[in-house]
């Protein structure tokens, strides 16, 4: 695994800089009370998966250590597009 | 000048590598061994006489220098207890102690090699075929066998090198291969606006244009080249380095070859041109793996790189055009050629070299194929055979006596960086090549790797790789040269086609049993007919069944061979056969060089040299350097609970939280409210992940409306810190969260005369009516700004003093002298455990593991459901309504022993059911005492387990109340 993920703040970088948070799912379901047994496991085992462009958590825990969103494709490891949640960088 | 006598040094040749002014002497098996600057071990070792350079791995077979590239297995050396070091391309440094490896007692006498008579008994895959039953058969013979069998020992007492350095960098175009490709490609880049970085294995630029003659040049000086690219400045040179990987996103991987200072370059690049050129392979033939026996480009380089006389006669069988510019080479450096034979069938008469030849009085053999080399370790002749109309060997035969054989069975692209990067290859019967046809985007190929074997081709191909590299650089601003490059390229290659003549040498199974194909795993053409026979047809099944493409040259020198020897017997063609992969390393590395030099990063406090200066004993937890003990941790822990002591405890994790939505996102991660706590409060809070487990615990301070104070674990603070920032990422809350562990330097002052002590250094009123348990006060304290929070963590009255790091040791100092009075002793570590262990204080991590939830601990309190949503509420909902399989419980020895952390706690048969958490003897009680995580039935106040420690089971009481002040009245005190 070697390959470059542009940091929204930082620019291109090693991805061994970042530290990966696995698929955007719904984070709501990790927090839910209304039908937690049904959610979580949902959210434990059934995740998508996708051998292809895949938008993703990465946290750039070696330079600016903020959390953004970005585009990788599963299969080629290229990231084409990285970018804050919700376009508002305030961490 | 300084000469050595060597036998087989000649006089110095115009492009030798060698600098015959500077002497250096290492140690070959013993025995003193001259050598010039420059020479490589090989070169060295064969211009004083030595011809037997290793043993084979199998048959034990005498083998001597044939490529003098570095990629066949024939000169495999241990040198300074470094074993399978390539001795032909490892250049002499004073002093290296060199050893022949696999071989017993010694290279030219060999008592191993008697397993050559029985060649017989290890057919293609004996080991699958005869020695699997009995079982005891196997074990008997793979432990014989590994020890006869293979490479070099690793030493292990050599010393760990540290000099291995990482390099790290990035460019825009790599060129990979510093021959006429590489040089022309990295020019046309560089004068495009790019910056290159050229890599080439050699010590000199050039590539084969130095054990080459001019002759081969055609236009284009080799020097001038060079000279060129020293003077840009765009381009990087990095010589003597092998790329021994072309990994994911462009990144290569670099090895300068020095064995001593080994660096490693990781590069990145955003364009490659793979350059690498060509390896020269070995035609099969009767004993074709003797000491003489040479490749005709290692003929070339022992002559014009170093100045060595390779023999006296040789004899010289080829495919194609090569051999006879290793003739030439010969027959200047005073050599006889016995006789040419080559498989082509007509006389090369536009070859200028074979018309010089002819005129020499050397005798041609068109139509000829070598069949046998004659000797027992060293060639003493050879027979050339007529070849018949079907390709066949016929018994038309020709002796001739000779010490050297030098072949050429045509070339093997140098692809391996090409197939890392998933390129395709299809077998070209115009080129007789396996060529790249579909490179991935950023990747091109240029030169003799293409398998285009023509000088000026590959200065074209160079250019235009060089330019079209620039162009997706964006920084090529005229593209019609490009453009004008791309159609001569073409119009030369259309030509080239047409004029190209590839005749595959002949493959005649009969015509004798010693024809190797894989020198690295003593493979014979007969072990390939044999592995097709029995129904190994498929490349890739034969590779693995044969081992052959497996040894260490990677398929290299028997890739070529290989697939031929598969075609013919199947009956189909090198199209349909297809190849094998070669993968990384292009050559071994070793495990120390990628490792690269150790560095051992830790931490310290700002009050460090304070615990060194006074002899306590250092240990490292989670990265930093901590006080474990002054001397007596028993002792220590008693002056803290009689009078009182002094912790560093710097090294907790400190957040700063502020902002608007600062109390929202701690309500949030938490299992519990803090914004409804009053600023100047402090609470403490358990961290749950998604499914309600523990992952942290520490104190929020509320400093003011929107301004937190968190500590976490000493260990944690990372993982906090980006839990936090992620949960605010997702919520898109308002809040700056600041990690400033190292900013602050902390002490914890506690024991029943801290008031006493600390009152002496602040105006804050310490008095309990005015400083409450779990408050929080700001205020000066030895004439330093600082934070004191009244927390009980070892369950005495006390207060960690909060201060700006670069005050730590005034602090330390001053708390120290104002407790002089009181009997004020440092405690450290140790007696820290012991005293939050007396008040059953967990430690994340130490007392719970990955699926211990808040209940389990029985920190029921610390959860508060009646609120909004948080992180971890539906695990702790399902984990509060199933209730705990286990629970965490306090432990009193029933007699003296005290257990270690991790002993087992176990039922009446002695299975393990639970385990111990911590254990310590309680200066206290004076008994063995602790936490232990035991099922939720024994879970009850004065329920007996057993614990196994020391080989035998102990009981102990349950307890789930401190040992130590169970109401807590002294930390409120």
């Amino acid at each position: 695994m070697s390959f470059l993920i542009p940091c929204p703040n930082c620019g291109e970088r090693e991805v061994y800089e970042f530290r990966h948070g696995g698929e955007l799912s719904p984070l709501s379901v990790r927090r839910s009370m209304d039908d937690p047994d049904d959610d979580l496991v949902r959210y434990f085992y059934f995740t998508k998966n996708v051998a292809g462009e895949n938008d993703e958590w990465w946290y750039h825990s070696y330079g600016c250590r903020k959390w953004f969103i970005a585009r990788r494709d599963t299969r080629t490891n290229r990231v084409t597009r990285a970018e804050w949640p919700r376009k508002k960088p305030h961490q | 000048m300084a000469s050595i006598q060597h036998p087989s040094r000649l006089d110095p040749r115009p492009n030798e590598l060698i600098d015959r002014s500077k002497t250096i002497e290492f140690e070959f098996n013993g025995r003193p061994i001259q050598a010039y600057a420059g020479d490589t071990l090989g070169s060295a070792l064969y211009a004083s006489g030595v011809r037997i350079f290793s043993r084979s791995f199998k048959f034990h077979r005498a083998r001597g220098l044939m490529c003098v590239t570095g990629n066949c297995p024939n000169c495999l050396m241990t040198v300074d207890g470094i074993p399978n070091i390539r001795a032909c391309v490892q250049r002499v440094e004073e002093g290296m102690r060199v050893k022949g490896q696999n071989a017993w007692p010694g290279l030219e006498r060999d008592l191993l090699s008697i397993i050559d008579r029985f060649r017989w008994a290890l057919p293609i895959g004996f080991y699958y075929k005869g020695l699997y039953r009995p079982r005891l058969l196997w074990n008997l013979s793979s432990s014989i066998i590994r020890r006869m069998a293979g490479l070099g020992t690793v030493d292990s007492s050599a010393k760990h090198r540290s000099t291995n350095l990482h390099l790290y960098a990035h460019t825009g175009v790599a060129v990979v291969g510093g021959g006429i490709a590489g040089m022309n490609a990295a020019l046309e880049a560089a004068r495009a606006g790019a910056r290159v970085t050229l890599i080439d294995d050699q010590p000199t630029l050039g590539g084969s244009l130095h054990h080459g003659t001019p002759r081969e040049l055609q236009g284009e000086d080799a020097e001038s080249l060079v000279e060129q690219i020293r003077s840009e400045k765009r381009i990087e040179v990095i010589s003597d380095a092998t790329v021994f990987g072309l990994y994911e996103g462009d990144l290569l991987g670099i090895r300068a070859r020095d064995i001593r200072l080994g660096r490693l370059h990781h590069l990145r690049a955003q364009e490659v041109i793979i350059a690498a050129g060509t390896q020269e392979v070995p035609l099969t033939f009767e004993r074709n793996d003797l000491s003489g026996v040479m490749l005709s480009t290692a003929v070339r380089r022992l002559v014009n790189l170093y100045g060595v006389k390779p023999g006296n006669t040789a004899l010289v069988a080829t495919t194609n055009d090569e051999a006879y510019y290793a003739a030439l080479d010969m027959l200047e450096a005073g050599m006889r050629i016995a006789a040419i034979a080559d498989t082509r069938p007509e006389f090369r008469r536009d070859l200028e070299p074979a018309a010089t030849l002819r005129a020499n009085g050397v005798l041609i053999l068109p139509n000829y194929a070598i069949a046998r080399a004659e000797g027992t370790r060293i060639v003493i002749g050879g027979i050339v055979a007529e070849i018949g109309r079907g390709g066949e060997v016929t018994r038309n035969e020709r002796q001739f006596d000779c010490d050297i054989i030098a072949m050429s069975g045509g070339f093997h692209p140098s692809t391996t960086p090409l197939h890392q990067v998933d390129t395709g290859f299809a077998h070209s019967t115009e080129l007789g090549e396996y060529v790249p046809v579909r490179l991935s985007e950023s990747v091109q190929a240029a030169g003799r790797v293409t398998g285009v074997y023509d000088p000026s081709i590959s200065a074209l191909q160079g250019k235009a790789a060089g330019l079209s590299a620039a162009r997706s650089l964006g920084s090529l601003e005229d593209e019609s040269r490009l453009s004008a490059l791309e159609r001569s390229l073409a119009e030369e290659t259309d030509r080239y086609r047409k004029r190209v003549q590839s005749a595959a040498a002949p493959i005649d199974p009969a015509s004798g049993p010693r024809q190797f194909v894989c020198f690295c795993e003593d493979i014979l053409v007969k072990d390939i007919v044999r592995g097709v026979g029995e129904g190994f047809e498929d490349v890739q099944m034969l590779k693995r069944y044969s081992t052959a493409t497996m040894g260490p040259c990677q398929g290299k020198m028997c890739h070529k061979r290989f697939t031929e020897v598969l075609s013919k017997e199947t009956g189909r063609s090198l199209q349909e056969v297809g190849s094998t992969t070669t993968r990384p390393p292009v050559r071994p590395l070793t495990l120390e060089e990628l490792a690269g030099p150790m560095y051992l990063p830790f931490k310290r406090t700002p009050i460090h040299h304070r615990h060194v200066q006074a002899n306590a004993s250092i240990v490292e937890t989670a990265g930093w350097q901590r006080p474990y003990s002054y001397g007596d941790p028993q002792a220590e822990a008693a002056a803290v609970r009689q009078r009182v002591g002094i912790i560093d405890i710097g090294t907790l994790g400190k957040l700063d939280v502020q902002g608007n939505d600062a109390g929202e996102i701690l309500d949030f991660v938490y299992t519990r409210r803090f914004s409804d706590m009053r600023p100047g409060r402090v609470r403490y809070g358990i961290l749950t992940a998604d499914n309600g487990t523990i992952m942290d615990d520490g104190t929020v301070a509320r400093l003011s409306k929107n301004f937190y104070y968190i500590t976490t674990a000493t260990s944690n603070v990372e993982m906090v810190e980006q839990w936090f920032k992620w949960w605010m990422a997702d919520r898109e809350m308002c809040a700056h969260i600041t990690n400033i562990t190292s900013g602050y330097s902390v002490i914890n002052i506690a024991g029943p005369n801290a008031r006493d002590t600390l009152s002496k250094l602040t105006d804050i009123d310490l008095t309990p009516q005015k400083f409450r348990y779990m408050t929080v006060r700001e205020g000066d304290v030895a004439g330093v700004p600082s934070m004191l929070l009244k927390v009980g963590f070892v369950g005495e009255l006390g207060w960690e003093v909060h201060c700006p790091a670069e005050y730590g040791e005034h602090m330390w100092d001053a708390l120290l002298e104002a407790g002089d009075e009181f009997g004020i002793s440092p405690f450290g570590l140790e007696a820290q455990r012991i005293l939050r262990l007396e008040k059953m204080h967990i430690i994340p991590s130490q007392d719970t593991d990955v699926l211990t939830t808040p209940f389990d601990i029985g920190a029921d309190w610390a959860v508060k459901f009646d609120r909004g949503e948080f992180v971890g509420a539906g695990g702790l909902r399902i984990a509060s309504e199933r209730g705990s399989r286990d629970r965490l419980v306090g432990f009193v020895m029933q007699d003296d022993a005290v257990p270690h952390d991790g002993d087992a706690v176990v039922d009446d048969n002695d299975w393990p059911i639970g385990c111990v958490t911590s254990s310590r003897l309680s200066p206290t009680i004076h008994k063995g005492f602790g936490l232990a995580r035991v099922p939720v039935e024994y879970a009850a106040e004065g329920e007996t387990i057993r614990i196994w420690s020391k080989g035998r089971a102990h009981n102990a009481a349950v307890t789930l109340r401190p040992v130590y002040d169970p109401d807590g009245v002294k930390m409120r005190a």
